[in-house]
């Protein structure tokens, strides 16, 4: 710690506000001990629909980005923080950090609106480095808005994402119930997107098939339409059409979208408290 | 009078917990399977009053369900088949097999109750 204080410039990060997208509690530790010392203010978000809500809260000047993270993988968070609605948050610097040396050649990154990579282990120095640049290049971007910043397309996200009217009237106004079901709706929508993952690498589409049907219930009572039209897309596409890149691409689909539906579940159940 | 008691064999565990609330509510002991060899093992050991299976189920379907009932335990149980648009010649099969009614998805639970009620009724009259 002696030696990284010796050789890395301190200063120009002094008061900038971080946000960083890591699972890893021992990664988050160090890395937020680090970025501290340099005078950052740190925000970390274990799962991306949580930064994705700092993002609204806070004015973040750069992200760092664990690639790997449960139920949605940097290069789609990227691409929904580069298709956010709000500009200011679209053009926020994003340095991805992997240990997968894959991941850095090519031009996959710089597609999904990562402005850098760092392959760990990286030395803290590179880190530094690599996040004032970020910071300035943003700075002279600020005049140019809408670089690398495409939107998704088919999704609708102006949409309600889901109503819970339904439900709230099965539980009787019992909004312990009504909470113990959204939790397990929850469950439900993780186990599936987790076992899809598995079931598209096998091209087992009966098990697809069977997944995503076990799903439709739970969409259908808490009025996601927008994510049960997905999943029945899966459906079909594996038991009937039998075209599983079909299949694989509304599952892109369904990564994107979920967060979104789970931010919003979330949103409804605190009115309710 | 000790309450009715039901089986709710059901894999998708939301719709069951919804399920089980309300029949709770409407005056029943509930108890909960979520594959077909809780299912099974169940029965072994004890005859609910009316049995509601999901025709879709990991281990052994709603169908099975209703042969194993019938031609192995030789029980007239009442059972419920909680079946999936497009699925009309399984409940057909169901039928033959001799389960007693059929309510679709989506479930409504207030509609399932008065199914349960009607077929507690005809068994008890």
């Amino acid at each position: 710690m002696h030696e990284e204080a010796a050789t890395t410039p301190v200063g120009e990060l002094r008061g900038m506000k971080i946000l960083v997208f890591e699972d890893n509690p021992l990664n988050q530790k160090l890395l937020e001990a680090r970025l501290k010392k340099w005078g950052c203010t740190v925000f970390t978000a274990s799962k991306v629909p949580v930064g994705m809500n700092l993002l609204q809260q806070e004015e973040i000047d750069l992200i760092l980005m664990d690639l790997r993270m449960p139920l949605m993988d940097g290069f789609q968070a990227a691409r929904r923080i580069r298709g956010h609605r709000e500009a200011s948050v679209r053009r926020i610097p994003i340095i991805a950090l992997t240990a997968d040396i894959s991941l850095a050649e090519g031009e996959k990154y710089r597609q999904s609106g990562i402005d850098d990579l760092l392959l760990k282990p990286y030395d803290p120095t590179s880190l530094y480095t690599a996040m004032v640049h970020g910071i300035r290049s943003c700075a002279n971007r600020k005049d140019k808005p809408g670089i690398g910043c495409e939107p998704l397309p088919e999704l609708n996200l102006e949409d309600r994402l889901l109503s819970l009217e339904y439900l709230e009237g099965e539980c009787m106004g019992d909004l312990r119930m009504l909470s113990d079901l959204v939790q397990l709706f929850r469950n439900n929508l993780l186990e599936f997107a987790g076992r899809m993952k598995v079931y598209l690498k096998e091209r087992n589409l009966q098990a697809i098939g069977a997944s995503a049907h076990k799903v439709l219930s739970g969409l259908k009572m808490i009025g996601a339409t927008q994510l049960l039209s997905i999943v029945e897309g899966i459906y079909r596409a594996s038991t009937e059409t039998g075209d599983i890149r079909q299949a694989a691409r509304a599952y892109e689909q369904f990564l994107a979208l979920y967060p979104l539906v789970e931010e919003a579940l979330e949103r409804e159940m605190n009115k309710r408290k | 009078m000790q309450p009715k008691r039901l089986l709710l064999a059901e894999d998708d565990h939301m719709l069951a917990s919804l399920l089980k609330y309300r029949l709770e509510k409407g005056g029943y002991a509930v108890d909960l399977a979520s594959d077909g060899r809780e299912v099974k093992s169940y029965l072994l050991e004890k005859l609910p009053d009316v049995v509601v299976s999901d025709i879709m189920m990991p281990y052994f379907s709603g169908i099975e369900l209703v042969d194993f009932l019938r031609s192995e335990l030789k029980s007239r149980v009442p059972v419920i088949i909680i079946s999936t648009a497009g699925n009309e010649t399984n409940i057909l099969n169901a039928f033959d097999l001799g389960a007693d009614d059929f309510i679709s998805k989506p479930v409504s639970p207030a509609e399932l109750m008065i199914r349960v009620d009607k077929i507690i009724r005809k068994k008890t009259s």
